[in-house]
């Protein structure tokens, strides 16, 4: 039973699906590049290209003029545009990923497939892996438009370029891409638990949202601790820490001349010179730029991790109860 | 070989057991009709011998491999009672993805049978007749050029001419090929000219497995007087006694008219019908046993 | 429109039909088409009989039903099978003269007519030769009719010795 054959019966039988994900993939990709290319010369136009690039690695919105007012921008915050943006791999998965497999059992086309010349566990994996693969690498490719297009929604939205903001985070080619996978992953999970389209689309949206819950609230805090560089900040800056747009702040904390650790900052006017005057320093445990990638690639691949474990818990499941 | 060996098969589904306690041998080459009245577990032993259904005890074997692993799909083929296919499908695509789906596959026999049969290819198989739709899972299953046929009920939804049309091109695959066929049907007539080997199922449990000519050998009959009967009883092993006012027929398993008794061959049918009358009477051969003559 | 395919290729100058109703074993019902056949001049030495192929497909019936039919036959000296070809007819069974046919026919006539005049109905009738011809063939026939029931080269048989003392159907 070669790949190819496997890839031509998922052919025949999942046309729609097989195109279609990665068609609406890509239709998004290009419809984003489009929307970023003509924002992009319209700000060549009024120049003010050299804003996007300076607030990309120095930070602060000194870059604001009256120009960019007058800019058709989205008027929603990041968050509501990076939740859209990924909402296609999540709809991919649930129209096109539960289906795929509960289908098959709903309607009892399985009683044809799995008394053919491929067994229950080849057919799974032989047909529906084709489609995993195409969405994720559709998914890269929209992820690479999506990150593109942020760069300047972001700056629009009146907030600087943070690459270090949740949704700057997961609108990169890796995420997206992860993200595309976990969800094909658990399409399969709860339509061979399931087997009944609905019910599998509903625990779909239950398994997946526990899974972003998750890796918002607790992964993503718990990694980014790992690994800090702490460094001691002059205090002669204001507040101590200035904000930038590079790094991401895990901790400060203030140590007393004795050596302990103080958190939190008093609550005087000019913090500065109290810690000065009080012999305190100011310390801080951040995340510099180049650490990014690498919890990126981290985190991405706990998804994949988590998807693999999700499709062999499928192929477990199914060979210890293929039907009935 | 044996095309079916079964071990104290079983199947339960939550409470009741759909199977029980089956021994079965059907050797290769035969043409076995299995029947029994509904809910008597035909399809479910069906489904466990084509690896859609996990038995809950004993063993069973297809062509001594077990059900549903590669060896056994490769030479057996199954049709499931709901004629199970890919009705959003074209008729040419389904075929295109069972061609796939296969290693072995008879395209040529496949395409001139539709044809024999004037069925489109460009039709949607969910828009056929529930005949038309049996007519080309049936051709898929033969397509696939199996040793073994596992047909649930595959003439239920056919008109006559197009069963004897069947059953006719069974028969010449049974003739050329040497298949054996094993299919569960209501309509016992049919299967007395066609079938070789019967296994009549009851409530879940084997009641016949014996080959047509031997049970047409050893089962006689008998019509004499209805008040006769109880004597009967010791003479003769009675499987089922029908009484009217006077006179009574008796199907009993003997090789000779006992005295004061007519005896005449006994039909396919009425051996059926006279088993299934009887749960508790068996034919089932044991290991090492003779059916007595 | 119904169109009638020939059913046979033409080899054979006989067709088959079964009468599912009779009771009569597949097989036998067969070799007895096959007798009246060449009783009536059908068949006649060296035709070919149906092939197992074309019978199987046309009757729908098992293939081992025609063997056995055809074994049969050639026990009875009556065909023979050539390996890859099929099976013909190697002799006319011996049947009586065409004057001896004459004679019997008259004979049965007059006893039907004897029937008839005792108020015996066609049933009757029927019932009748039945009867007689059944305890012929069981109990003392000096010529036992060969092809009765399960013919005499089998070891078993059935209702062989069966007497029937008042209890015939």
């Amino acid at each position: 039973m070669s790949v190819l054959r496997m890839t031509r019966a998922a052919w025949y039988k999942h046309r729609f699906s097989v195109v279609g994900v990665p068609a609406v993939f890509l239709l998004a990709a290009l419809a984003l590049f489009a929307d970023s290319v003509v924002q992009r010369h319209w700000l060549s136009v009024h120049h003010l290209s050299g804003c996007l690039v300076a607030n990309a690695t120095t930070g602060g919105s000194w870059c604001h003029s009256a120009a960019w007012a007058s800019l058709s921008s989205p008027t929603q915050t990041p968050n509501v545009i990076a939740v859209a943006v990924l909402a296609l791999p999540v709809l991919a998965g649930l129209f096109a990923g539960v289906p795929w497999v509960a289908r098959e059992f709903e309607s009892g086309a399985f009683r044809f497939t799995w008394t053919q010349g491929t067994g229950p566990r080849l057919w799974l994996l032989g047909t529906f892996g084709p489609l995993a693969l195409l969405a994720a690498v559709s998914a890269a490719i929209y992820g690479a438009a999506a990150y593109w297009w942020y760069q300047v929604a972001q700056w629009q939205a009146g907030t600087s370029i943070w690459s270090w903001r949740w949704s700057s985070f997961e609108l990169t080619p890796l995420s997206i891409a992860g993200w595309t996978v976990l969800t094909m992953a658990l399409a399969l999970l709860c339509g061979v638990l399931i087997r009944r389209v609905l019910p599998a689309m509903i625990a779909f949206i239950v398994t997946l949202g526990a899974c972003a819950y998750l890796s918002q609230t607790w992964l993503r805090p718990w990694l980014f601790g790992i690994g800090t560089a702490v460094k001691q900040v002059s205090s002669s800056a204001s507040a101590g820490w200035p904000p930038s747009t590079t790094t991401y702040t895990v901790q400060t904390w203030l140590q007393a001349p004795g050596g302990q650790r103080v958190s939190g900052l008093p609550a005087v006017n000019n913090v500065g010179a109290w810690i000065a005057q009080h012999h305190y320093t100011f310390w801080v445990a951040y995340q510099p730029h180049n650490h990014l990638i690498w919890l990126e690639l981290a985190r991405n691949g706990i998804l994949i991790m988590v998807a693999a474990f999700a499709v062999l818990a499928s192929v477990w499941w199914l060979s210890i109860r293929p039907a009935d | 070989m044996n095309a079916i060996e079964t071990r104290g098969l079983g199947k339960r589904y939550r409470r009741t057991w759909a199977v029980r306690g089956c021994d079965l041998t059907v050797p290769a080459g035969q043409v076995t009709a299995l029947v029994g009245p509904n809910g008597a577990g035909k399809t479910t032993l069906l489904r466990i011998l084509a690896g859609l259904a996990t038995p809950t005890a004993g063993t069973a074997t297809v062509l001594g491999a077990a059900p549903g692993s590669r060896q056994a799909r490769a030479t057996v083929s199954a049709m499931d009672q709901t004629v199970p296919l890919y009705r959003h499908l074209r008729v040419a695509g389904q075929l295109a993805a069972a061609r796939a789906l296969n290693d072995q596959w008879d395209a040529d026999l496949a395409i001139q049978r539709l044809s024999a049969l004037g069925m489109a290819t460009s039709a949607r198989v969910g828009k056929l007749s529930a005949g038309q739709q049996a007519q080309l899972a049936l051709t898929m299953a033969l397509a696939r050029r199996p040793r073994l046929l596992l047909l649930d009920e595959p003439l239920a939804s056919l008109d006559p001419l197009a069963r004897q049309d069947v059953l006719g091109w069974l028969m010449t695959c049974v003739a050329e090929d040497g298949l054996s066929v094993v299919f569960s049907s209501h309509v016992i007539a049919e299967l007395e000219r066609v079938a070789s080997y019967l296994v009549v199922l009851s409530a879940g449990r084997i009641q016949v497995a014996a080959t047509v000519d031997s049970l047409l050998d050893t089962h006689l009959a008998l019509t004499g007087p209805a008040d006769g009967v109880d004597d009967l009883y010791d003479q003769v092993e009675i499987v089922t006694a029908q009484r009217a006012g006077r006179q009574a027929l008796v199907l009993a398993r003997t090789g000779a008219a006992p005295p004061g008794w007519a005896a005449r061959p006994v039909t396919m049918e009425e051996l059926v019908l006279g088993y299934l009358r009887e749960p508790a009477a068996r034919v089932v051969p044991e290991p090492g046993l003779e059916i007595a003559r | 429109m119904v169109t009638v395919k020939p059913d046979y290729d033409g080899l054979s100058p006989i067709v088959f039909y079964l009468d599912r109703g009779s009771g009569v074993p597949t097989y036998l019902q067969l070799v007895h088409q096959v007798d009246y056949a060449l009783r009536l001049g059908f068949l006649r030495e060296g035709d070919q009989l149906p092939r197992i192929k074309d019978v199987t497909r046309t009757l729908a019936v098992n293939p081992d039903t025609v063997m056995k039919a055809y074994r049969e036959l050639e026990l009875r000296g009556v065909a023979a099978g050539r390996p890859g070809v099929g099976t013909f007819i190697t002799q006319a069974p011996d049947i009586a003269g065409l004057k001896q046919m004459a004679g019997l026919q008259r004979k049965l006539t007059g006893w039907l007519g004897e029937a008839a005049a005792a108020g015996v109905d066609e049933l009757g009738m029927k019932a009748l030769f039945a009867s007689a011809l059944r305890n012929f063939s069981d109990g003392g026939g000096a010529a036992r009719l060969p092809g009765r029931d399960g013919s005499d080269a089998h070891g078993g048989g059935v209702a062989r010795g069966a007497r029937q003392d008042g209890g015939a159907a």
